[in-house]
């Protein structure tokens, strides 16, 4: 069993609070992402569980066992760093045998394994070289090699895709998912990339400023943002968001030449909402229309930029500029005069002070 | 082009007043000596109007026993100090890496305080420390009952050789401590993390990880401590004058000896291109070993 | 075991070799200042006193008065290695920007021209050396040490500050020209600025080795005590009054003050120096 729970974590570096009360379960065998910003914590957090950190308050369990001071030689974890950390003097085949080395296995067992490993990850051509004579790819496969070829309880990785250029690290990362699930080992895995994020997790924790925002399912905080900030971390392009009024009377969000009837589901917003409400809506929930329909809003075009597979607009509405998603084919000029449908199912509000979301009634 | 040109023309005016420095003083010195190495030069400088000798000179030095011995006397000093301060300055610089951060700057200062210190006026002071009747040493000896009476450290043979390797490697152990910081300090924190996720302990990661990484730099330390070693001449002029007798005379001392106490300028210059030699070649053996490694732009 | 007692232990064992080292360090200085601080006379007590039963500022007095002062001998010692500092910061630095920026065929050959010098045995270009200064009619005269010492800096000098412009990007250059200045504007209002730190390191340590140059400083100095350093002055004290350890020691205090309060204040720049000369690889 090798699931690992992290309690009430604290780590300060003198005045600087890195984490902040953080508990967290990481399932066994599922694959976890910490997400953010940078500062946000999630390296933090990771070495800590690594214990290449102390924590300043706070305790880490695997598999129900308190592990907090159990030195990290002895965790049986294994981790891959962002720059691979590979042992410049070490030849690709002593590199991956030196973790079985320091578990003093026989020399035949070290051989078998490693050039295992080395076959399953495609880099056994490879073992006679050094690190200074191989591509990037090829470092960070053998930097997963070296976490691996143990078998490891849990897999550590601080940003391992980060640089590879943008081509590789689409492909490493469906690799690596796929590596995961095959061993089925509990993995932690840090990044700042949202996409990254979104295609690897199995549950996803996106965190910010030493705490957690919110965790769970991609899809789901996809879908159910619980502020603004994990609303616009996560989804590329960003969310869009509309500072509006709430007219009671009218059951509408109001602003600069903009108005938008309340969706139904959130029932009616009582007065609490009257100073501020943020609309936020995803650029790919927004139909863009050449005539005004039922909900429709009216915009004008600020700047057109053709992705090849798609167009992506930026609108000037209610005072502010919004970007919306469309197809290839729509032409549209600097200036014109259009009209925008938000998808009412995706439309989510957030209080302007808090900048919670808004709960359905 | 022009730009080019002025770079070049640049380079060569920024150049020039070093090279002409260096000339006057280290290279134009080192062929002047040797041309007086095969004259007879007694009580003179004169080498236009002096005899000839050719190798004269260098077949009394090798004929020498007292050459030999100062010759002996440099190298196994420069042996054991070497190792000795090796050790010592390794330990040093490995203690301001283990010992709490608010300790690390107390005992980088400790350790560089030696370094600052004059060879001459650290002479003065283990001659002090050294000495027989009151010197603190000999006391500390006395006290912890390993020694009856305090030993004559500069002037018991037995010992006058070894007072003077310690006294030396007392501050060239916090130099080599200095330079090996350094080394230690371009080891990258990452690979020592890596080591320790791969279950690798203290032992381990030093003698795999750390030790493997720093080889270039104990490589350049232990050639330029070499070298040091085998043209030592502060410490035995200010500690035991080359004695007891000329036991503790290297061979810089000793050739020094000839220029200024018996004014032989050839002779001792002889001794002085032996010496010379000695070094040179661990300077060439630095040069094919260690310059290779360097790139520069442009 | 508990994070608390590793910790503890940790402490424990620092503290322990701080200590350690201190007392190997220290030792000598701390027998040094406690010898300085006997009077005159009484430092053979026996048995021996680890801290004078009486501290006194004779010993102090005496080696600053008429018989000795040893503060002509720092005084020397202080023009000599500023003016030494000063200049060999100057041309090392030139001569090490050559090298490690400009475009220049000959890069190797200079920095190893200047480095071999550097390890040659002083004894090699002593005689010479001597003969030279005596027909500039400076013997006996401070210009006569400090224009030697200037190149014996010079190979150290130029060595750090080359590693330091090396570490600078690359682009600083390229960005000095496009805004108009020449190459030895470049240099001098851009990448000098920054190399300040190198230059207090470099500076220190031509100082201390100025400071501490022997070999020249007794050949020339031999003799005409108003121009000794204090190398020589000190060598000389202990060589005359043999049995006058007060005096001897009052003077390496004195001698050393100025020295580790050098290298105390720049200490963080004094082992970013020293250790740029491992690190140039």
């Amino acid at each position: 069993m090798a699931e690992v729970r992290v309690e009430n974590l604290t780590k300060k570096f003198g005045n600087v609070v890195a984490l902040d009360h953080v508990s967290l379960t990481f399932e066994d065998q599922e694959l976890t992402v910490l997400v953010g910003p940078s500062g946000c914590g999630k390296t933090t957090l990771l070495r800590i569980v690594a214990g290449l950190e102390e924590s300043t308050e706070g305790y880490v369990y695997m598999g129900g066992k308190e592990i907090s001071n159990v030195q990290p030689w002895n965790r049986n974890m294994a981790m891959v760093f962002q720059n691979y950390a590979l042992y410049p003097h070490m030849t690709v085949f002593d590199n991956m045998a030196f973790p079985l080395r320091a578990r003093k296995m026989r020399k035949e067992y070290i051989l078998k394994q490693v050039q295992q490993t080395a076959q399953s990850l495609g880099v056994d051509q490879l073992l006679r070289r050094k690190p200074r004579e191989l591509s990037g790819g090829q470092m960070q496969r053998v930097a997963v090699g070296r976490a691996t070829v143990r078998q490891p309880e849990v897999f550590l990785m601080d940003e391992p895709l980060s640089n590879l250029d943008a081509k590789l690290r689409v492909e490493m990362r469906a690799e690596l998912k796929r590596l995961q699930k095959d061993l089925g080992v509990t993995t932690i895995y840090v990044t700042h990339d949202q996409a990254e994020a979104m295609t690897m997790a199995d549950k996803l924790v996106v965190m910010r400023d030493g705490k957690i925002q919110q965790e769970g399912a991609p899809e789901e905080v996809y879908a159910k943002p619980r502020n603004t900030f994990v609303a616009s971390f996560i989804g590329s392009p960003a969310m869009n968001f509309i500072k509006c009024t709430y007219n009671v009377e009218r059951r509408a969000l109001e602003a600069p030449s903009f108005q938008y009837p309340l969706p139904e589901r959130y029932g009616a917003l009582g007065h609490s909402h009257q100073d501020g409400v943020i609309l936020g809506v995803r650029p790919e929930k927004i139909r863009v229309l050449l005539t005004s329909g039922e909900r429709s809003v009216r915009a004008r075009v600020y700047v057109s930029e053709p992705l090849g597979k798609e167009n992506l607009l930026t609108l000037e509405v209610a005072g502010t500029l919004v970007k919306a998603i469309t197809a290839p084919e729509c032409r549209l000029s600097i200036g014109q005069d259009v009209w925008l449908d938000f998808d009412e199912e995706s439309v989510h509000l957030f209080d302007v002070d808090t900048t919670e979301a808004i709960s359905v009634a | 082009m022009r730009v080019h040109l002025s770079e070049r023309r640049l380079a060569v005016l920024l150049l020039i007043p070093a090279a002409i420095l260096l000339i006057v003083f280290y290279y134009y010195p080192i062929v002047q000596t040797l041309i007086f190495s095969v004259f007879d030069l007694d009580h003179t400088t004169d080498w236009l109007h002096a005899p000839f000798v050719g190798l004269g000179n260098y077949i009394e030095v090798l004929k020498s026993a007292q050459f030999w011995l100062s010759m002996r006397f440099t190298l196994y000093f420069t042996v054991l100090a070497v190792f000795l301060e090796f050790w010592l300055g390794l330990g040093m610089a490995m203690a301001t890496f283990w010992v709490t951060p608010k300790l690390r700057g107390l005992l980088r200062t400790l350790i560089i305080i030696p370094w600052a210190i004059p060879q001459v006026i650290q002479a003065s002071m283990w001659k002090w420390l050294f000495n027989a009747d009151m010197g603190l040493i000999g006391d500390i000896l006395v006290r912890l009952g390993i020694v009856s009476k305090s030993p004559l450290f500069l002037v018991d043979p037995a010992l006058a050789v070894h007072s003077v390797i310690a006294a030396y490697i007392w501050k060239t152990s916090c130099v080599t401590a200095i330079f090996l910081m350094g080394g230690l300090a371009m080891v990258p924190q990452h690979l020592i993390d890596a080591a320790k996720m791969d279950g690798a302990r203290a032992w381990m990661r030093f003698w795999k990880i750390t030790l493997p990484l720093i080889k270039p730099t104990i490589l350049v330390v232990l050639l330029f401590r070499v070298g040091d070693g085998l043209r030592v001449f502060d410490i035995v002029y200010g500690l035991t004058g080359g004695g007891p007798g000329t036991m503790t005379d290297t061979l810089s001392s000793f050739a020094y000896k000839f220029y200024f106490r018996f004014v032989q300028f050839g002779l001792g210059s002889a001794y002085a291109v032996v010496t010379f030699i000695l070094v040179f070649s661990i300077a060439l053996y630095y040069i094919r070993k260690v310059y290779p490694h360097f790139t520069f732009r442009g | 075991m508990s994070k608390a007692w590793r910790q503890r232990i940790h402490v424990l064992t620092s503290v322990f070799l701080v200590l350690l080292i201190g007392v190997f360090t220290m030792t000598p200085l701390y027998w040094i200042v406690n010898t300085s601080l006997k009077e005159p006379g009484t430092e053979f007590r026996i048995p021996l006193e680890y801290w004078p039963a009486k501290v006194s500022l004779q010993a102090y007095r005496d080696v600053l008065g008429p018989n000795f002062r040893i503060q002509d001998a720092i005084r020397n010692s202080v023009i000599v290695s500023s003016s030494v500092t000063v200049a060999a910061l100057f041309f090392g630095s030139l001569a090490a920007y050559t090298i490690a920026r400009l475009r220049f065929k000959y890069k190797i050959q200079s920095l190893m021209f200047m480095q071999v010098a550097g390890m040659m045995p002083a004894i090699i270009t002593i005689a010479p050396t001597f003969v030279l200064i005596r027909s500039l009619g400076l013997l006996g005269k401070l210009p006569g040490l400090i224009l030697p010492n200037i190149a014996y800096c010079i190979p150290v000098v130029s060595w750090l500050m080359a590693a330091y412009f090396a570490a600078l990007p690359f682009e600083l250059e390229d960005a000095g020209k496009m805004d108009g200045y020449t190459p030895f504007g470049v240099f001098w209002r851009v990448i000098m600025p920054l190399a300040t730190p190198g230059l207090f390191s470099a500076g220190v340590i031509a100082f201390l080795g100025s400071w501490g140059e022997f070999m020249l400083a007794l050949t020339i100095g031999m003799g005409v005590r108003t121009m000794q350093t204090v190398p020589v002055a000190i060598l000389g004290f202990s060589r005359n009054f043999d049995l006058q350890w007060a005096w001897v020691s009052a003077g390496v205090v004195m001698s050393l003050a100025p020295i580790i309060l050098l290298v105390v204040v720049f200490q963080r720049w004094v082992i970013r120096g020293l250790t740029a000369g491992a690190i140039k690889y």
